[in-house]
């Protein structure tokens, strides 16, 4: 069983492992070709980058902020650093991946350092964000932070009143109580459709 | 409680949502180690959820590199507009 902490660390659901494409002898997949399609800018490369290496770099990243919503956004971050400073690798010096590992590394160390601070002075000014769990987001408001699941919730044809309470509870580590207040529902009902949510998909959402 | 009260109840949804408080989670286990029918119940509703949030994670991650490749292509239009 998950806790809501490990669904979080499983948002990408892997390990750190080398990425496929240094599993394979194919010439095509070699790491020099992604560096040519990468140096390239074609969208075939990025693609190939993201699905080999976003899984990696994510863990890199969410090791260091704890918080999913921040690693997408660094990792968004990662991949506009790879792209644009993709001519300054120097493969006599490393691989890519460990180059690439490195800019994620620091560019969540940047992060931490530098916005810190700044999320601190936000959240002392901000009497609705008060709980620790709020802390680590990177959402300024409520309705932020609202906006954000809402966006989140395609999946299946679960009831979007159901998807959100659950995405609340589970994937974002909220308590029933922080849940109710962020939609303004009585607890009572936060509870009955967490309930509801799971029997649903036990059910295979029927 | 008899068993059947007990799943209709909805505790078991609690407990595999991690709501409920460490002495309530250990009365749950007792009962599943010596209930099938409830270690059943939880096995199919922590399977639902776990089904849910593998199809959500791909969800997102595909989400993320249509964002991240947004993102790219505004800064080498922007790159190539002041070029």
């Amino acid at each position: 069983m998950m806790t809501a902490a490990q669904s979080n660390n499983d948002f990408f659901l892997s390990t750190i492992t080398l990425p496929k494409v240094f599993a394979t002898t194919n010439h095509e997949k070699t790491p020099g070709s992604l560096l040519h399609l990468l140096q390239q800018k074609s969208e075939k490369g990025f693609s190939l980058l993201y699905d080999n290496y976003s899984d990696a770099l994510f863990n890199v990243l969410f090791t260091v902020v704890k918080n999913t919503a921040v690693a997408e956004d660094l990792l968004q971050e990662s991949f506009i650093k790879i792209w644009t400073k993709i001519h300054t690798y120097d493969n006599t010096k490393g691989t890519l991946y460990t180059w690439m590992l490195n800019i994620a590394k620091h560019t969540a160390i940047d992060f931490m350092r530098v916005r810190k601070n700044q999320f601190h002075n936000q959240l002392v000014q901000d009497d609705s964000v008060k709980e620790e769990h709020f802390k680590q987001g990177s959402y300024t408001t409520n309705a932020e932070r609202l906006d954000y699941i809402a966006v989140k919730n395609k999946v299946g044809e679960l009831d979007k009143k159901y998807a959100t309470v659950l995405d609340l509870l589970y994937f974002e580590g909220c308590t029933c109580e922080q849940t109710a207040t962020l939609l303004q529902l009585p607890v009572g009902t936060v509870k009955t459709r967490a309930r509801k949510a799971l029997s649903l998909l036990k059910n295979g959402y029927k | 409680m008899n068993i059947e009260e007990i799943i209709s109840s909805g505790i078991l949804n609690d407990y595999c949502l991690g709501l409920l408080t460490n002495d309530e989670k250990k009365k749950i286990e007792q009962l599943s180690n010596k209930h099938p029918e409830i270690a059943g119940e939880i096995s199919a509703l922590k399977n639902g959820l776990e089904k849910y949030a593998l199809k959500k994670n791909a969800e997102r991650k595909a989400d993320l590199k249509k964002k991240i490749w947004n993102a790219i292509n505004t800064i080498d239009n922007s790159e190539s507009e002041s070029a």
